[in-house]
C-alpha cells in the first residue's frame, strides 16, 4: 500500500499550520519526518490520521482518493496512529488497551493471537497486562501504544515522536520492535525531533519547517547534509 | 418503636429513594464523563419517563387487570426505550452540533432543551398533579416494627440490578470498555479506530433509560407526577453525581444512596419539610468547599 498525502493545507481556525505538504509513504518502508518543534509534524499526522479536515489538499492510497472519511474508517483502512505522548487509556488495563486496539475487527477471531503477538514484542506487557496503563512507566506506556495501535493491523504506522522522554536503553529496544514491524511488511511513517535514528532507519525521509517540506531525499544521504546537521543533530 | 428501629426504618426508606437517585445520578455522570456537559434536561428526562409508564398505564386500562407485573415490566420497558430515545435525539439534533463550541453554549443550550422539555410535558398531561398507580403498596415484610414495603424491597432490587448490569456493560464488554476510553481520551479513541459518536449515543441512550426507569419508580413512590418534577429531582440527583465525584460511575451509585439515607434520617429525625433543604445544603457545601476539587478530577476522567 501506498499513502500519497498532495498539497496538504491545515489550520487551526484562520491560522495556516501547513502550508501546502506532498509526501509519500509505502508499505515495508520506514519514511522521516523530521523537523523542530512546532513544525507542524503533530498537526500533519493528526490530518492524515481523520482527526483535522483538510483546508486543501488530497490524500490518496494506491492511487485511489480518499476524501473526507472518518477516523475509524482511515483505522480500518489500515493507517493507524501512535500518537505523541502516548496517550494510553490510563484508567483501563494493559489487556483492555490492547483489545480496544482492535475495537475496529471485534469479530475477527484472531484478535487473540494478535495479543500473544504483541505480547512476544514486549514481554513487559504480558506481565503488566491486568494493571491500569497509568501504573506503567513511560517506556512502558509506548510500548503499550505502539502495541495498542498494532492491533489495529495497520499496513501504515503513523508514530509521532515515540522516543520522547524515554531513557536511551529503552529507546533502543523500541527502534528495534520498529525494525522488526517495518520488517514484517508494515509501512512506517516516524516523526522524531530526536532525528539521527530516524534518519539512518528512513528509506526516504522529509524535513519540515514551518508548515513546509524544505528538504527531502533518502534517510541516509540527509545526514550527510550540513544543513540537517547544523539545524536537526546539534552539530 | 425503639430509637434504633426508627432510624432503620429511616434508613431504608432513605435507601429506597436514594437508589432511584442514584439511577438519575448515573445519567448526569456519564454524559459528564464522556463529553463534560452537565445535561440540565436530564431531570426532565427523567420525569418524562414517569410520563411514559403512567401513558402505558392509561392507554391500557385492560393492563390493570392483568398481572401487575407485568404491566409494571411494560410501563419499565416503554419509560426506558421512551427516554433512551429521547436522550438520543437531543443529544443528537442540540448538542453534537456544538461538540465544538464553547462549553457555555451547551450548557445553556441543555437549559433550553430542558425548558422545553418542561413545557411540552406540561402541554401534554396538563398542569396538576396526575395520580400514578400504587404497586404492591399493600403488602410488606415486616421485622419487629420495621416494615418494608413490596415496593421498597422491588425498587431496591430493580435499580441494584440495573446498576449490576451497567457495571457488567461497562467494564466486560467492548462497547463499554470504548465508553470508558472515550471518557478518558476522545481522541486517542478516534485513533483507535472507535466511532465516538455512537458511543456518545449509547452513553445517552444508556444514561437516559436509567434516568426513565428511575422516573417510573419515583412514580411509584410517591404516587403523583408532576411536570415540574424533574427539576427538583434532577438537581438533588446531580447533587448525587457531585457527591460522588462527577464523571465517576461507581461514585454516582453511592453519591445517590448517600443523599437518600441523608435525607431519610433527616425527615424522620428533623421534620419532612426540611428533606428538600438537605440536598441544596448538600450541594453548595461542596461546591463552595471542593469546587476545584471536583473540577480537577473531572479534566482527568
Ligand atoms: N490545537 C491547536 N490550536 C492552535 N494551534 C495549534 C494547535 N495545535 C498546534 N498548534 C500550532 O500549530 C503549530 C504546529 O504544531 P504541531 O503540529 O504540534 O508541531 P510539531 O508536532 O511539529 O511540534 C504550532 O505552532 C502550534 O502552536
Ligand atoms: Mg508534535
Amino acid at each position: 500500500m501506498v499513502l500519497k498525502v498532495e498539497n496538504l493545507r491545515v489550520g487551526y481556525g484562520k491560522i495556516e499550520v501547513l502550508k501546502g505538504i506532498t509526501l509519500e509513504v509505502s508499505q515495508g518502508k520506514i519514511t522521516a519526518l523530521v523537523g523542530a518543534n512546532g513544525a507542524g509534524k503533530s498537526t500533519t499526522l493528526m490530518a492524515i490520521s481523520g482527526i483535522l479536515p483538510f483546508k486543501e489538499g488530497s490524500m490518496e492510497l494506491d492511487g485511489r482518493r480518499i476524501k473526507r472519511i472518518r477516523p475509524d474508517e482511515i483505522v480500518s483502512r489500515g493507517i493507524v496512529q501512535v500518537p505523541e505522548g502516548r496517550r494510553v487509556f490510563r484508567g483501563l488495563t494493559v489487556l483492555e488497551n490492547l483489545q480496544l486496539g482492535a475495537f475496529g475487527r471485534q469479530k475477527d477471531r484472531t484478535v487473540k493471537e494478535d495479543i500473544e503477538r504483541v505480547y512476544r514484542l514486549f514481554p513487559i506487557l504480558s506481565e503488566r497486562q491486568k494493571q491500569e496503563a497509568g501504573t506503567l512507566s513511560g517506556g512502558e506506556q509506548q510500548m503499550l501504544a505502539i502495541g495498542r495501535a498494532l492491533m489495529a493491523k495497520p499496513k501504515i504506522l503513523l508514530l509521532d515522536e515515540p522516543s520522547l522522554g524515554l531513557a536511551p536503553l529503552v529507546v533502543e529496544k523500541i527502534f528495534d520492535v520498529l525494525l522488526k514491524i517495518q520488517a514484517e511488511g508494515v509501512g512506517i511513517l516516524l516523526v522524531e525531533q530526536n532525528a539521527r535514528w530516524a534518519l539512518e532507519a528512513a528509506a526516504w525521509a522529509y524535513v519540515l519547517e514551518t508548515g513546509k517540506i524544505v528538504l527531502e531525499g533518502e534517510g541516509r544521504k540527509l545526514l550527510m547534509n550540513t544543513q540537517v546537521r547544523k539545524a536537526y543533530l546539534g552539530e | 418503636m425503639s430509637h434504633l428501629e426508627t432510624f432503620l426504618q429511616q434508613l431504608i426508606n432513605g435507601l429506597t429513594i436514594g437508589m432511584i437517585y442514584a439511577l438519575i445520578a448515573l445519567g448526569y455522570t456519564m454524559v459528564y464523563g464522556i463529553i463534560q456537559l452537565i445535561n440540565f434536561a436530564h431531570g426532565e428526562i427523567f420525569i418524562t419517563g414517569a410520563f411514559f409508564g403512567l401513558a402505558v398505564f392509561s392507554l391500557f386500562p385492560s393492563l390493570t387487570q392483568w398481572n401487575s407485573v407485568f404491566t409494571l415490566v411494560l410501563m419499565f420497558c416503554a419509560a426506558m426505550a421512551g427516554c433512551g430515545l429521547l436522550g438520543v435525539v437531543i443529544e443528537r439534533i442540540a448538542y453534537r452540533p456544538l461538540r465544538k463550541a464553547p462549553r457555555l453554549a451547551c450548557l445553556i443550550t441543555a437549559i433550553g432543551i430542558s425548558f422545553i422539555l418542561q413545557n411540552v410535558l406540561m402541554l401534554i398531561w396538563g398542569p396538576v398533579d396526575k395520580s400514578f398507580p400504587a404497586f404492591f403498596k399493600h403488602s410488606a415484610l415486616t421485622v419487629g416494627a420495621l416494615r418494608i414495603t413490596f415496593m421498597q424491597g422491588f425498587i431496591i432490587t430493580t435499580s441494584l440490578v440495573m446498576m449490576i448490569a451497567l457495571r457488567f456493560f461497562v467494564t466486560r464488554t467492548m462497547l463499554g470498555k470504548a465508553l470508558r476510553a472515550t471518557s478518558e481520551d476522545m481522541t486517542a479513541a478516534r485513533l483507535m479506530g472507535i466511532n465516538v459518536d455512537k458511543v456518545i449515543s449509547v452513553c445517552f441512550l444508556i444514561g437516559s433509560a436509567l434516568g426513565g426507569a428511575g422516573g417510573v419508580m419515583y412514580g411509584m413512590y410517591y404516587n403523583t407526577i408532576s411536570f415540574h418534577d424533574g427539576y427538583l429531582v434532577g438537581i438533588k440527583a446531580f447533587t448525587a453525581a457531585v457527591l460522588g465525584g462527577i464523571g465517576n460511575v461507581p461514585g454516582a451509585m453511592l453519591g445517590g444512596i448517600a443523599l437518600g439515607m441523608l435525607e431519610g434520617l433527616g425527615a424522620g429525625y428533623l421534620s419532612s419539610a426540611w428533606k428538600n433543604v438537605f440536598a441544596f445544603l448538600i450541594l453548595v457545601i461542596l461546591l463552595l468547599c471542593w469546587p476545584s476539587g471536583i473540577l480537577r478530577k473531572s479534566r482527568n476522567e
